[in-house]
């Protein structure tokens, strides 16, 4: 079995990468928030202003970067596939997309950090 | 071949297939394993628990019709609503669900049979008895009353003392065996064996649901499972999981309950959705507009349905920016639905469209379950939320989300597939009355439900004060329910009068484009007389005498020479057919071993423990006794050139849907475990009480060294299993047997400490919790030693070798799957509270 294979734009494994990625960023970023709320929590009167939520966007931002590098190549490789490779195709095309909702997702998942206080 | 020979030589094929996949006659139809058996009990049986989940309902709204009634008291009041919505959601929606996609799959996807019909067999089994125990609650005037999520601690012994809780606990757990069997399954089935041709983008779209759907229950429904095993545990020997006093906290069974419980409405949402793409595009007369975007839909809502369980607790004390991430993805889960609602509406839009009375209810599913949706998104804003928490508003929005996202499209689904399984059609008029009856008294009941929601009346109060301006709404609430079911009553007795007074129906009556149509109605027993090759996704659009050809014969697999259930095994992504597939028929082994278990379920509920311990052990020996007998075992092969026929048999490769099965098996074992690392480390970071010892509770040099020996057992089992992989089988047994001794070896050790750890598990969240995942860890190594020990028995009988390396590669991902959860459990369980251990 070569698990690199799966990386591969045209495997069907990249159906699923793009939101296995948003699904272990909003791990981290739930399970990391309660963590630092709970034991080195910043300061109220800081606001949004503060190192956790400063740390939290800076994931969220690495996050999104990959998941549309990602995408960027899953449109390449749609582009590079014969026309007669209809299913490899569909499974670029599909992955793409994918891709591309889960970096908007992100995106729209990590915006309260930049208003919101943290551990209030 | 002349025709008349043809005709002749397929006459006595057919005769041999109906041979060969016939049910036992009388009482041997027990043991009957086929998907379309098993499908129809799992309906049937739904739709009795539905008819009992109604009469509940019925009650309820009886009690709430007037203010400060008596009909019902406070406490019979709380088993009834706990049990309606246990009894709807546990034991109607999703095996009814299940039971349509273990009966349509094979016959969508070009298959004779599911792929583990057996494993269906038990599922249906342990269905059937986990919900007869459950029933019997109500019966003996004991059922659960802590409601169908038993939020601890009211479900806990000190508020709920009496077997009530127990009885949900331990039913619903041995109900889910069934659920992750028909998940395990049909995930497995739709990858595996699909007709030829038939690749992932030609896959019907019902087809794509059923597989997230599936998926979604392997990694949701674990979970719960965790969490009332956990509950079970602290109820029955005082492990304080959920006690603030010990280092517990409540709140961790909402959690765990809601990792589950919001999936859960998608893994039910789903196949109903699945069912409306399926019938829009044959009443619309064309395929459906945007197919890659449905898939794209059906992806993105299996994935964003597990972010947003917290929104069923905003309001236990939870920081705002949390919240505002909860809050953000229950908003999100929207835009698959609406990519999945436009697709629909432009389908219609584009087609000429037929409204025969399926479509009746899609219609009446369209306009209830956008609304339901609508008034998700206003819950999924926090302050909203906070101010219709646990009201009739809630009540509203869940039954509109439920009955219009899976009751309505169930019925439209009953209604087109009937005449495939009866051969005849539905009345038109019965139907469109119980139909109008339906949609208008579910309106009235739940549409005004909103706003008695919203006027502050709160859910799960057995009555109420006059005066309050509740009155006329629950009056007409509970009129509206009443209409509703007298519209279901019509709905079912059209159903079943249809069978006797129904007209005959022509073939493919709906003119549709799925393979199922091209069968007989009703169907034989193995599908398709030939495997169907599919060249398009409407596959009967575009090939209207395909039916006629698979008859003939002139499809795939029609040699009956083997007298086995064959299917072909393909390819996930391209379906190429790579190998044939013997599946096995008739069989006692699903209803013994479902006996044990329900006998090892009601000596738990009655606390007879050693009873219990020697059922668990039968149920175990007669699992093994199955899995022994379900092995390929057939004759040693006599040469070396028999082993390489054009389509080799499962056995003979070294991949196949038994491995594929082990992964989605250990997929879900890893959700439990994984459940089971976040309530370690929330307990750990938010339970107010939490405690832990200063030094560990178990030596962690002698932890390392038994991982050390789990290591070397899996290097040996790896070594040996890609030696046969190469066609290799040197010295196989002795290298078995040295692995069953270095596996007994570990597991010795680890039992040694797990008797010698000063474990004070009753008084100890921290401990109880070490305790757990000790027994895990014990489970899985003995369970993987035994495994290894039973193939160097089968070696010796020739049922494993060089010419038939399949089954070590089955058994290989359990290794890797126990070595990865063993070191990962000692750095989480014993080393980083060493590190951590005073910070925290």
């Amino acid at each position: 079995m070569t698990w690199w294979r799966w990386w591969k734009p045209g495997h069907p494994a990249q159906l699923v990468l793009g939101f296995s990625i948003w699904s272990i960023w909003f791990i981290a970023m739930y399970a990391g928030l309660s963590v630092v709320c709970q034991f080195v929590a910043p300061a109220p009167q800081d606001g949004a202003a503060n190192w956790l939520n400063y740390t939290l966007w800076g994931l969220t931002s690495a996050v999104i970067t990959l998941l549309l590098l990602l995408a960027w190549r899953g449109w390449r490789y749609c582009h590079s596939v014969p026309h007669g490779s209809r299913t490899l195709r569909f499974i670029g095309y599909v992955s793409t997309v994918l891709y591309v909702m889960a970096a908007l997702a992100t995106l729209f998942g990590g915006l309260p950090v930049l208003v919101l206080a943290p551990c209030i | 071949m002349t025709d008349a020979n043809k005709a002749i030589r397929s006459a006595a094929d057919v005769n041999k297939l109906t041979q060969i996949w016939a049910n036992l006659p009388g009482w041997g139809s027990l043991a009957a394993v086929n998907h379309s058996t098993i499908g129809l009990r799992f309906m049937v049986t739904g739709m009795v628990f539905f008819l009992i989940g109604g009469v509940l309902a019925m009650l309820l709204r009886t009690q709430l019709a007037l203010p400060e009634q008596s009909i019902i008291s406070a406490g019979v009041y709380g088993q009834l609503f706990s049990m309606h919505g246990s009894v709807m959601m546990f034991l109607f929606a999703i095996p009814v669900l299940e039971g349509l996609a273990i009966y349509l799959i094979p016959k969508m996807t070009g298959s004779r049979d599911l792929l583990f019909p057996r494993i269906s067999a038990l599922g249906y089994y342990c269905y059937l008895f986990g919900g007869i125990i459950i029933m019997f609650s109500l019966l003996l005037g004991i059922a659960p009353a802590s409601g169908w999520f038993m939020y601890t601690p009211l479900s806990s012994s000190e508020f709920s003392p009496g077997p009530g809780s127990d009885f949900w606990l331990l039913g619903i757990t041995f109900v889910e065996i069934s659920a992750m069997a028909a998940g395990i399954e049909l995930t497995v089935s739709i990858l595996c064996s699909r007709a030829k041709g038939m690749t992932l983008n030609r896959m019907p779209l019902f087809c794509w649901y059923i597989l997230v759907m599936a998926l979604m229950i392997v990694f949701g429904f674990p979970p719960l499972i965790l969490a009332s095993i956990l509950l079970e545990l602290e109820r029955a020997a005082g492990m304080p999981f959920f006690t603030v006093a010990a280092g517990g906290d409540p709140l961790l069974w909402q959690h765990l309950f809601w990792l589950f419980g919001h999936p859960e409405v998608y893994i039910i949402f789903l196949p109903a959705a699945g069912i409306v793409s399926t019938l829009i595009p044959v009443f619309s007369g064309r395929p459906i507009v945007g197919y890659r975007w449905v898939v794209i839909g059906i992806i993105l809502t299996g994935f964003i349905s597990f972010g947003l369980w917290v929104h069923h607790m905003f309001t236990v004390g939870i920081p705002q920016l949390a919240q505002a991430f909860f809050s953000v993805a229950s908003m999100l889960v929207a835009v698959p639905t609406a990519i999945q609602v436009f697709a629909w509406l432009a389908t219609l839009w584009y087609g000429k469209v037929v409204f025969r009375l399926p479509m009746l209810w899609i219609c009446g599913f369209l306009l209830i379950f956008v609304c339901g949706g609508l008034t998700g998104v206003m819950l999924a804003l926090v302050p909203f939320n906070w101010q219709v928490h646990d009201t009739h508003f809630v009540v509203a929005h869940m039954h509109y989300v439920l009955v219009g996202g899976m009751f309505f499209p169930l019925i439209a689904g009953l209604y087109y597939w009937l005449p495939l399984v009866s051969g005849r059609m539905p009345s038109e008029k019965i139907g469109r009355w119980g139909f109008w009856l339906t949609f208008s008294g579910f309106n009235l009941t739940f549409l005004l439900m909103h706003l008695t929601g919203l006027l502050g009346m709160p859910r799960r109060v057995y009555t109420y004060e006059a005066g309050l301006g509740w009155d006329w709404l629950n009056l007409l609430s509970s009129v509206g329910s009443f209409i509703m079911a007298i519209g279901v009553a019509m709905v079912l007795l059209d159903l079943l009068l249809h069978f006797w007074f129904g007209k005959r129906a022509s073939a493919n009556p709906w003119h549709a484009d799925t393979l199922e149509w091209a069968l007989d109605m009703p169907p034989a027993q193995y599908n398709f007389a030939s495997l169907p090759v599919v060249n398009s996704r409407q596959p009967l659009w575009h090939d209207p005498a395909l039916p006629q050809r698979i008859a003939a014969g002139e499809g795939g697999m029609t040699d009956t020479s083997s007298g086995r259930r064959e299917n072909w095994g393909t390819s996930a992504v391209s379906a190429c057919v790579e190998q044939t597939l013997h599946l096995p028929g008739n069989s006692w082994w699903p209803l013994y071993s479902a006996l044990a278990l329900a006998v090892v379920c009601i000596s738990l509920l009655c606390r007879w423990y050693p009873l219990a311990l020697l059922a668990a052990l039968v149920a175990l020996v007669l699992l093994l006794c199955w899995s022994w007998h379900n092995g390929a075992n057939l004759p040693p092969l006599a040469s070396p050139a028999d082993s390489k026929p054009a389509l080799p048999l499962t056995d003979q490769s070294t991949d196949g849907p038994g491995r594929w099965g082990m992964v989605v098996t250990l997929l879900a074992n890893g959700a439990l475990f994984m459940a089971l690392l976040f309530g370690w480390f929330y307990l750990w970071t938010a339970a107010p009480q939490w405690s832990a010892p200063a030094e560990g509770p178990l030596p962690v040099t002698l932890l390392l060294l038994c991982g050390a020996l789990a290591t070397v057992a899996l290097w040996q089992f790896n070594r040996l299993s890609r030696q046969l992989a190469n066609g290799g089988d040197t010295r196989l047994q002795q290298q078995l047997w040295l692995c069953v001794i270095t596996g007994s070896a570990h597991f010795i050790l680890l039992l040694s400490l797990f008797i010698m750890a000063p474990l004070a598990y009753t008084s100890s969240a921290h401990d109880a919790v070490i305790m757990v995942i000790l027994l895990y860890l014990l489970g899985h190594a003995g369970l993987a030693v035994l495994l290894t020990l039973l193939q160097a028995l089968r070696v010796a009988r020739g049922y494993v070798s060089k010419h038939r390396p399949y089954e070590p590669q089955v058994i290989k991902p359990l290794w890797f799957y126990y070595l990865a959860v063993y070191w990962l459990s000692i750095v989480s369980f014993f080393i980083l509270p060493l590190g951590w251990g005073q910070v925290l």
